[in-house]
């Protein structure tokens, strides 16, 4: 069943919302072992709060748009009573959250049942959920293959059918790239546009949390109870982003995007704009977990150890280079926007990669999966444009997916443009 | 890396009060040639 699906059912009485989490705990315990997306089965707590929900319905109070939803959240979500772990191990037996996060307050407000807790990439830092510590997350799609990062875990749940929404970040193309290699819809929001309190922290200049979900009428729900506002306005002008964008596809994903028929623009120096993408993650990644290098580098993963101490050593000079960029780049991209409401780019070149081969291609050359699947998302979240990863409806096959991007604040084309494509045959799960 | 790090990381390390294990040395080396890289794209005169 859908969020929507669910909650209409709990708010008439048809269904229980313990009935409706009892439900998601069990698939949880008999699937998620040949998944490997949950970190925490929060069985109790998610026990307790259908409960409440069931008696507010009981009492004839509203329960909420999302009344009895199950979800779950990257393990990045302060919950309260639990430690933070951000997928690190040094972070196993962190002091307790006091509370929880504001998104996760929002989501309850609103009658949602948090589930569990979900794999990711240590510290956020990389494209695979390939974690020392909590495991591989393997695509629901085909388990030899990588559901991507560093949000895989919330994509998984929701692509695997173990739960209908789930919460995840993206830095540079941290909800992007696991929704289009799991055939999930996500939606990086506008730079700023919800809540990071509580959520622990990678990168400043480029975080943002966003939602997974099954459906498209879902993932909107989910964006507007956390707080996101636009409304969908006329028919969006669309057109596609060529050069960089155009370029290393693979022949599937080449052609649906040449069926859609869009006349081209291009954004000049986008290569750029990912090496400042690139440069500014490690510098703020590295000064930020500097500390605990200094005190235990060997107990962090050994994927992300060496580039956040590469980046705790870069010179300034890279950093402060990249930070100028942004500026110029960000007035460029904003010109295109003139003339057009919806730019349409690749995701990910092509179908996820195996998980025994994590190697994609780029000009021709064999280069690692977990730091290049982000090379169409990074340069659009260096300038915090809003961005709806859709999957291309390709029933029966390996997910592709294509992002939607917006200007800043114009969520509400982006969803105009997918519902219109979904209703087309061309999006969709 | 086969080849010797074109930098002392080591010495970089210890300005910025790291002891760098031995098994992160090439592994260090190698991403900051590869920031490196990147940075060099950013310069004003950059092809």
């Amino acid at each position: 069943m859908t969020a929507l699906e669910i909650a209409a059912a709990v708010r008439s009485g048809a269904t229980s919302a313990v009935a409706v989490a009892e439900s998601a705990i069990a698939a949880i315990r008999t699937r998620d072992g040949a998944i490997g997306a949950v970190t925490r089965l929060l069985a109790g707590r998610a026990l307790a709060e259908a409960a409440a929900v069931d008696a507010a319905v009981a009492a004839g109070r509203d329960p909420g748009p999302l009344a009895g939803v199950p979800y779950g959240v990257k393990d990045l979500f302060d919950v309260a009573g639990l430690p933070t772990t951000a997928g690190a191990a040094i972070r196993r037996d962190a002091v307790p959250a006091a509370g929880d996060a504001e998104a996760i307050r929002r989501m309850h407000a609103a009658g949602a049942v948090l589930v569990a807790t979900l794999n990711m990439d240590e510290f956020a830092y990389g494209f695979a959920t390939v974690n020392a510590t909590w495991g591989t997350t393997r695509n629901p799609h085909d388990p030899d293959r990588l559901a991507g990062g560093s949000s895989g875990g919330s994509a998984a749940a929701v692509a695997g059918g173990l739960l209908p929404l789930s919460l995840g970040s993206d830095t540079n193309g941290s909800i992007r790239v696991p929704a289009a290699l799991t055939g999930t819809w996500g939606l990086r929001p506008t730079h700023g546009a919800l809540p990071m309190a509580g959520v622990f922290p990678f990168v400043d200049s480029f975080d943002d949390i966003g939602p997974f979900a099954a459906t498209l009428d879902d993932l909107e729900l989910a964006w507007r109870v956390l707080g996101g506002v636009g409304e969908a306005g006329p028919a969006p002008r669309v057109a596609r982003l060529g050069g960089w964008f155009a370029r290393d596809l693979g022949e599937e994903l080449a052609a649906a995007l040449d069926a859609l028929a869009l006349p081209s623009v291009a954004l000049a120096d986008v290569e750029r704009a990912r090496s400042a993408a690139f440069v500014m993650t490690a510098g703020e990644g590295g000064a930020r977990h500097l500390p605990e290098l200094r005190r235990r580098a060997l107990e962090f993963d050994p994927a992300t150890r060496d580039r956040l101490i590469a980046g705790a050593l870069m010179p300034a000079s890279f950093y402060l280079a990249a930070q100028a960029f942004q500026a110029p780049f960000r007035a460029a991209a904003l010109r295109v926007f003139e003339d057009y409401d919806v730019l349409v780019a690749p995701t990910v070149a092509d179908v996820a990669p195996r998980i025994d081969d994590p190697f994609v291609t780029v000009a021709g050359e064999r280069v690692p999966a977990r730091a290049h699947l982000g090379r169409y998302t990074q340069p659009l979240s260096f300038i915090g444009l809003p961005v709806i990863a859709a999957p291309l409806r390709r029933p029966g096959r390996l997910p592709l997916g294509i992002q939607l991007v917006g200007r800043p604040g114009g969520e509400g084309a982006l969803f105009a443009l997918a519902r219109r494509w979904e209703a087309a045959g061309v999006l969709g799960t | 890396m086969d080849d010797p790090p074109p930098f002392d990381v080591e010495t970089l390390a210890r300005l910025a009060g790291l002891e760098l294990p031995p098994e992160c040395v090439a592994g260090v080396a190698e991403n900051l040639a590869l920031l490196a890289e990147h940075a060099r794209r950013l310069a004003p005169d950059a092809p």
